[in-house]
């Protein structure tokens, strides 16, 4: 197993054709480079691999511009590029949490703090909502959830279900399911716990130097703050919830744990829950810091931890800054394990992708039968007779019939064994017949041969009682003159 | 020590293959080394003992030369020798022969047997040179109008099994197989001979074929597939149109506006239809002369149906633009269908007609609902806009009837047509499947309703009264004796009802415990309904207890416990007077892994971090373990704590200020859903015994007077300086110092209002 990092930047805003603006696919444990873009600057949190490997596309929002750019797996520069009602500011996809490999809804939110959801199989514009009032900074999904945050400090969390499934025909009145206001500055970055629905846990980051934790239970409910020394430009939790690593904005990393020992009875306890709020006090021995950023930059005073995610197995951190470094950090000793391939701009989105070794859908094959385009994002909202004649443009699979089938040698002697008990003879009599053909004699089964014969047969038969009486009566003069 | 080619050779020959049991010598064959230690020239002869039997007389010895040939080819050594190529030979030429079927009204089960398995054969050779270059080149590619057409010719024969083969050979090999294309698919519209056949074929049968009809329909076109793929897709939407209009003879359904709607958004039928290439010929209906004519029309809609779906179950070989929305347009006017709102028009008066006319209109309801279902299943996040109309459907699909006023769901109906109701609750439960938190109950109460109703055991209905009349008319003489007759078989009735009640089947009830399933985890559910549910499951996992077998899965207990373990997971949002985990616990508790997580929760194993702590906590450890084996050794019992359960007792009381409400009991409940609640120690089971062990050496260091233990303690006492840099400050005035205590109780106001 292998695991990708994708990951690209905001560019230099100067440049206008984009040329220094590059986004790679990287092995996170080789020193392969898989696959490179060209011209793909994007706004923080605003590009997606809708899958990876052959056939896939990547989407990239562009920053400055209304238009997003659309990468086939396999080529450099954009394959198609398609101009956007508004500047995107962030970009995600509605997952399968059973297959994240498949996603059909885009979600966009916009400068302007509106959010976008297109069908990506027809590009179909199947809902707009005027979430915020200022840029859109981060939009997560999970499990029937939306939750977009913004600059403007507020966290707006959506169903799916009131997107959707409302009785009226205009759905320009439905309320979201929650809006956090505890947040008073930006809201940097958001996600939701894994789980049961019931289960579901949003975590939200912000420039008021707080992370907060909230219950989606019942309602959303703000169960704890995290309150760090200095303002959180981004984090990323453990998968396993054991703790939650935050970048701030002095290039410093810091790990929180959610679990810790009572001092006064050493048990060990969760931390937060209930509403209570935890101080971070200034890590001066620097314990739970990690600074690579700062000490690799030890000339830039302004430096900020854009991105992170967690590897596959919760013990390297993959983190961004944002004068485009990217490393790879082990959390045990808190040195770098691997330092990325360095880009424009501050690092605006990482991504990791787990693939098998050598797999093949990672090698550029030709296909021309490969669908090379998404269907173009319309602009406007759809009406009911959008819906009515709603194409959807996607390659069918899954026909069991044509895949290779799964040859099974014990399966196959079953088989054998039980069409060979038609052939079988379980009772005593062999009634095996033998047909000779040649040498031996033939029939003719007619029916008229048949009526011949019986006619013949009885003649015979008339003839043979005829000698009989003659015999006998004969026998009987003879007898009679020997008396 | 295995036996060798050459000393197996000598049985492969028809009049030796009898003498040893087949499966033995296929045993031997598959054997990678027998194969690969023998001489090049054994490996020949074997294979070309093989081709000999293949041209046998006998279908024994053929049907024996198949499988022998399927083993030879499992070895790469044998599949790339030359003589692939006369297996091929000799398995068309087996096919080509039909064995020798001259009879097609009754063919011999042996003959059939042996072309079946040389039409697996020959897949199965193909499957194994696909792909391989040089193989392809020089083997298949020259035999391969000769194995299609031969195949072809078998259709009729062993339809199952050479259609698998010509499906695969159509996508594979597209290119050889046009000029055969016509053949094949009017062999398969003999087949299916304009749907009146449908009944005759089991439903994989039905399925392939349809599936291959929609494959040779588009694939053969030399340019623009996905354009064919369309047009075909849009031909049938307006055959299925055109039939469905028949319907408008028969039904009031100018008055139902929704219909004409939803009716004249389908694409529009040309002016002149004949001009259309349908599939199917012209129905020819005329249910005056024989009212069940009007069948046809639902078995042509079940034909056109299953084509339709089959088009979006095939793989595309290029991007295909799926008339989705149309679809869908389909299906929900097919599932729409209800004689309650559309009855059958006056003007047909005779009775008959109109049940049967009714009867053929839920036959087409059942084609729609088909619709549904393959479209969530293949297409789930797209129907989003459409699922909460599609449920309403589904919903209004229940009969239903008027009892004073007020509109109850119809028993008596569900109970007839109990097949579609069935139906209907499976394709509800896939779009359940992708909601999540649902709570619009209006559409979905009959449903609930109507799966509570089919879970009821079923008395025996016998018209009693109708015998009764029907007795008071005839002669006195004929009435006693009439009368006796129906004592006797009313007799049973009376004094042994029980034997009578019929109870839902077996199927009836996995899709009532699946749909069950999805509302308690995927709606909002009114606590009504939720304990309807909740004494459903019970009282089923009770008549199933046998089948619990404590909570150990089967395959046949799987969506019981399901059910059960759902219900521990989603105890729903208002508070229950009684809990039923007790219940559930008495039932699957000692195997369910869900459930001893829920009453045993316990923290994910902590990273490295923590570990800097595990002095300090061995250090605790030792002096519980001293403590408890103390106690131990003056109560003769070992006990260890397995967690201690603290309750937050601000939240608590300030939740009761809020409500002014009693809810102590969900609290609990409701903790264990926020996760934070619980504290306890953590006792990984080896850090136990590795203490134990460890404590077990500090005594015999203490009873030796060694100082290692104040070495091991010393070290402790460091560990607990290092201490963690978080303080906490509680958000409410209530102070620290409860957190730290350990089996606390939870002190909990409980108001007097």
């Amino acid at each position: 197993m292998d695991e990708l990092v994708f990951y690209n930047a905001r560019g230099n805003p100067q440049d206008k054709k984009h040329s220094t603006a590059f986004a790679y696919l990287a092995s996170l444990h080789t020193t392969k480079v898989v696959h490179q873009y060209r011209q793909c600057p994007s706004s923080p949190n605003a590009s997606v691999n809708v899958s990876i490997g052959h056939g896939s596309h990547l989407l990239v929002a562009l920053p400055e511009r209304p238009v997003l750019h659309v990468y086939l797996y396999g080529k450099e520069s954009p394959e198609q590029i398609i101009p956007l009602p508004e500047i995107l500011t962030s970009l995600t996809i509605y997952r399968d949490s059973n297959n994240n490999m498949k996603g059909d809804l885009l979600l966009g939110g916009s400068n302007s703090g509106r959010l976008y959801i297109w069908s990506l199989n027809s590009g179909l514009l199947l809902s707009v909502k005027q979430a915020h009032y200022q840029p859109l900074t981060h939009i997560t999904t999970y499990s029937g959830f939306i939750a977009t945050g913004s600059k403007d400090s507020r966290i707006v969390i959506y169903t799916i279900n009131s997107l959707f499934m409302n009785n009226n025909e205009n759905n320009e009145n439905e309320k979201p399911y929650a809006i956090l206001t505890d947040h008073t500055l930006e809201i940097t970055s958001l996600t939701f716990t894994k789980g049961l629905n019931n289960d579901i846990k949003l975590i939200s980051s912000s420039l008021d130097s707080t992370i907060r934790i909230y219950s989606l239970t019942i309602s959303a409910k703000l169960i704890t703050t995290i309150v760090s020394t200095n303002p959180i430009t981004s984090f990323v939790c453990d998968p396993a919830m054991r703790a939650i690593y935050i970048g701030m904005n002095n290039g410093n990393i810091r790990y929180v744990p959610l679990f810790k020992i009572n001092p006064k009875n050493k048990i060990i306890e969760s931390v937060g829950g209930l509403g209570k709020i935890i101080t971070l006090k200034p890590d001066t021995e620097l314990l739970d810091t990690i600074t690579v950023h700062a000490e690799n930059h030890k000339d830039v005073s302004d430096i900020k931890i854009t991105c992170m995610k967690l590897s596959f197995d919760g013990t390297l951190l993959i983190t961004g800054d944002n004068l485009g470094s990217l490393y790879v950090i082990d959390i045990t000793t808190k040195q770098i394990r691997k330092k990325m391939k360095d880009l424009v701009g501050e690092i605006c989105n990482i991504e990791l992708w787990n693939v098998k070794d050598n797999e093949e859908k990672l090698n550029n094959t030709v296909d021309k039968n490969l669908m090379r385009n998404i269907p173009v994002l319309k602009r406007s909202i759809i009406e009911g007779k959008d819906l009515i004649n709603q194409c959807l443009t996607m390659r069918l699979t899954g026909d069991k019939t044509i895949n290779s089938s799964d040859w099974n040698f014990q399966s196959f002697i079953n088989n054998v064994q039980s069409e060979e008990q038609i052939f079988a003879n379980f009772s005593s009599v062999d009634s095996t017949t033998t047909t000779s053909s040649g040498g031996g004699v033939t029939f003719n089964t007619d029916s008229k041969t048949i009526t011949d014969l019986k006619d013949k047969i009885s003649k015979k038969d008339q003839e043979y009682t005829d000698l009989k009486a003659k015999y006998d009566e004969l026998l009987l003069a003879y007898t009679a003159s020997l008396k | 020590m295995l036996p060798e080619l050459q000393h197996i050779i000598p049985y492969i020959q028809e009049d030796k293959i009898n003498d040893v049991s087949l499966t033995l010598l296929l045993e031997l064959i598959s054997n990678p080394s027998i194969i690969n230690e023998s001489s090049n020239v054994d490996q020949q002869i074997l294979v070309t003992r093989v081709i000999t039997l293949l041209k046998s007389n006998h279908s024994i010895t053929r049907w024996k030369a198949t499988k022998l040939l399927t083993v030879c080819l499992l070895h790469p050594v044998l599949l790339l020798s030359s003589n692939t190529a006369n297996a091929i030979a000799g398995l068309v030429k087996i096919l080509e022969s039909k064995c020798f079927i001259a009879n097609y009204e009754n063919p011999t089960e042996k003959e059939l047997i042996t072309l079946k398995s040389a039409t697996e054969c020959l897949g199965f050779v193909i499957e194994k040179i696909r792909g391989k270059p040089t193989l392809t080149r020089e083997v298949l590619t020259p035999k391969l109008a000769g194995i299609i057409s031969s195949l072809i010719d078998v259709i009729s024969l062993v339809p199952e099994y050479s259609l698998k083969v010509l499906i695969q050979l159509l996508v594979f090999n597209t290119t050889t197989f046009r000029p055969f294309g016509m053949k094949f698919e009017n062999t398969l519209k003999r087949i299916l001979n304009d749907g009146e056949n449908l009944n005759k074929l089991s439903p994989e049968l039905r399925s392939l074929i349809m599936k291959s009809l929609a494959y040779v329909s588009f694939i053969l076109s030399r340019e623009k597939q996905s354009e064919a793929w369309k047009d075909n897709v849009n031909n049938i939407v307006l055959e299925l149109k055109s039939v469905i209009s028949i319907y408008e003879a028969c039904l009031e359904l100018s008055n139902d506006s929704d219909y004409i709607d939803k009716f004249h958004q389908l694409p529009k039928l040309p002016e002149n239809l004949s001009s259309m290439n349908f599939i199917f010929n012209t129905l020819s209906i005329d249910i005056n002369e024989s009212p069940i004519e009007i069948f046809k029309v639902s078995q042509r809609i079940e034909v056109l149906t299953e084509l339709l779906l089959s088009y979006i179950e095939i793989n595309s070989p290029t991007a295909v633009s799926i008339p989705f929305g149309h679809l869908i347009l389909i299906g929900q006017i097919l599932t729409s269908f209800n004689t309650n709102f559309t009855p059958v028009k006056s003007d047909i008066r005779d009775i008959s007609t109109r049940n049967m006319i009714e009867k053929s209109v839920i036959q087409s309801k059942l084609s729609g609902i088909k619709i549904l279902n393959s479209l969530i299943n293949k297409f789930q996040f797209e129907m989003y806009p459409h699922i909460y109309k599609i449920l309403a459907i589904l919903d209004a699909s229940i009969p239903v009837k008027t009892i004073n006023g007020k509109i109850k769901v119809d028993e008596t109906g569900i109970y007839e047509n109990e097949g579609l109701i069935i139906n209907i609750l499976e394709t509800a439960t896939e779009y359940l499947k992708i909601c999540e938190r649902f709570n619009d109950m209006t559409i979905l109460g009959r449903l609930v309703e109507s799966s509570l109703i089919l879970k009821e055991d079923r008395e025996p209905n016998v018209p009693t009264d109708k015998i009764n009349t029907s007795n008071t008319n005839s002669n006195s003489r004929n009435k006693k004796q009439s009368k006796s007759k129906t004592v006797v078989s009313l007799s049973d009735l009376l004094s042994h009802k029980q034997l009578f009640i019929n109870q839902p089947n077996i199927s009836t009830l996995l899709t009532i415990r699946k749909f069950f399933n999805i509302l308690i985890t995927k709606c909002e559910l009114s606590p009504g309904k939720i304990s309807q549910i909740v004494r459903f499951a019970i009282l089923d996992s009770i008549c199933n207890i046998e089948l619990i077998n404590e909570g150990k899965v089967t395959n046949e207990n799987k969506e019981i416990i399901e059910l059960l373990e759902s219900i521990l997971l989603f105890p729903g949002k208002s508070s229950t007077s009684i809990s039923v985990i007790p219940m559930i616990s008495n039932l699957i508790g000692s195997n369910s892994r869900i459930y001893t997580l829920l009453v045993n929760p316990r923290f994910p194993l902590l990273p490295k971090k923590i570990n800097d702590y595990n002095a300090e906590l061995e250090k605790e450890e030792i002096e519980e373990e001293e403590r408890l084996e103390e106690e131990a050794l003056h109560n003769g019992t070992f006990q260890i704590p397995e967690f201690t359960e603290k309750r937050p007792v601000e939240e608590i009381e300030q939740e009761e200020r809020e409500n002014k409400r009693q809810k102590v009991d969900n609290i609990s409940e409701k903790l264990t859903t926020e996760g934070n609640g619980f504290v306890f120690n953590e006792q990984s089971e080896s850090a136990t015994e590795a203490l134990n062990e460890m404590k077990r050496e500090l005594e015999k260091e203490k009873a030796t007077g060694s100082s290692l233990s104040d070495k091991i303690i010393e070290s402790a006492e460091v560990a607990e300086d290092n201490n963690m840099v978080i303080s906490e400050v509680d958000a409410e005035e209530d102070e620290d110092d409860d957190m730290g205590s350990d089996f606390e109780m939870p002190v909990i106001n409980v108001d007097d209002d």
